[in-house]
């Protein structure tokens, strides 16, 4: 699959391991749910006749569920794989963008001034796989929501988290020098 | 580029009028096989009354989307993004290029299958409205302003595209050191 490569991806790519740990993120939460639905859909009828004996319609061969199980599995490493594929960010001259999902796509634009501060994290599943997580976020919830870059090596990681600072500085100062040369700023 | 861009260079499409439709739709025709597909004993008055029922709601729903449409004017000026809505009470908003904080250019599969996509611009306020109002728009709002948000939607693809850029290249001429309020 092509991916969507940029300079800042190209310099600093996602680790492969990220479409393992999604995968198993999801297709945990999908079995979880599918398991929800099939408890509820066996307990409800109970509930409503009372004497009836429990229908369990779910009686298939354990050879089937494992196939079942399996396609879900691939379905998802799939969806996955499209989704590291277009997994897009790039660090232009003026601004951070970033843009997910492969069906419905979702970009956000932001100015370097706007950042309100660049942090680094992992979760359990990260811990695992020694991977990391660059959030970017300004004044906005919903920036903090969508401007994350997840699933970095370590050094990966922090030359993205370097070099986004090392901009944020630049651009900071270069205005502030802009500004008291040319006399420009109202305030001081 | 000194000349005004509005709604007029980059329209809202008329098709992003059925998006916000497009559930109760999908139950009107549901309802309507349901109807087409009962055996016409008991009960068919009451699927009728349904579907006069949705039908009535959607055509109300259309006018009124339409007619925010209608009432929704942006103008991207020199120094200030200027935004109308309204139908009966109007409102009018000047967002300073400076302290816009984040573009967002999203499609959800409506978008994707009409080709459209919804820009949408983020500044730091919470624009004049109390917090229960605004929980509560938070909820129903598809285009214009509400909270720190302007809703662009309906934009062809390229147009959004062309939309970002243009505001961007206005936040980069303002920069916010050179006027910390923005004023």
């Amino acid at each position: 699959m092509q991916i969507a490569y940029s300079k800042t991806r190209e310099q600093f790519p996602l680790s492969h391991k990220k479409i393992i740990k999604k995968t198993i993120v999801s297709t945990i939460n999908i079995i979880n749910l599918l398991l929800v639905i099939w408890a509820l859909s066996v307990i409800i009828p109970v509930l409503i006749h009372k004497n009836q004996k429990v229908v369990n319609w779910l009686k298939l061969p354990p050879s089937l569920i494992f196939i079942f199980l399996f396609l879900i599995i691939l379905l998802i490493y799939l969806y996955q794989r499209w989704y590291f594929a277009v997994y897009f960010y790039d660090l232009t001259p003026d601004f951070i963008q970033i843009k997910k999902g492969p069906i419905t796509p979702r970009e956000i634009t932001i100015p370097y001034e706007r950042i309100q501060d660049v942090y680094v994290d992992q979760d359990f599943l990260d811990m695992i796989f020694g991977l990391y997580d660059v959030h970017l976020s300004t004044a906005t919830i919903s920036s903090g929501i969508e401007a994350h870059i997840d699933g970095l090596e370590k050094q990966t990681a922090e030359g993205l988290r370097n070099i986004i600072l090392q901009a944020i500085q630049q651009k900071i100062s270069k205005n502030r020098n802009a500004n008291i040369s040319t006399g420009s700023n109202p305030i001081g | 580029m000194n000349e005004i861009i509005t709604e007029k260079n980059y329209p809202v499409h008329w098709l992003w009028v059925l998006k916000p439709t497009t559930l109760s739709v999908s139950a009107l025709i549901i309802l309507i096989i349901m109807f087409l597909g009962s055996n016409h004993q008991g009960g068919i008055a009451e699927i009728i009354v349904y579907i006069a029922l949705l039908g009535f709601f959607i055509i109300i729903n259309l006018i009124l989307v339409s007619s925010e449409r209608e009432n929704f004017h942006y103008s991207i000026g020199e120094n200030f993004l200027t935004v109308e809505q309204g139908i009966f009470s109007k409102e009018r908003r000047y967002i300073p290029y400076g302290v816009i904080q984040n573009i967002f250019i999203e499609q959800d599969l409506f978008d994707r299958i009409f080709g459209l996509a919804t820009v949408i611009i983020e500044n730091a306020s919470q624009g004049s409205e109390d917090l229960a109002t605004l929980q509560q728009r938070k909820r129903f709002a598809t285009i214009g302003f509400f909270g720190n948000k302007v809703i662009i939607p309906g934009l062809t693809k390229a147009n959004a595209e062309t939309l970002k850029g243009i505001i961007l290249q206005k936040i980069k001429e303002n920069p916010i050191e050179d006027n910390q309020s923005g004023l």
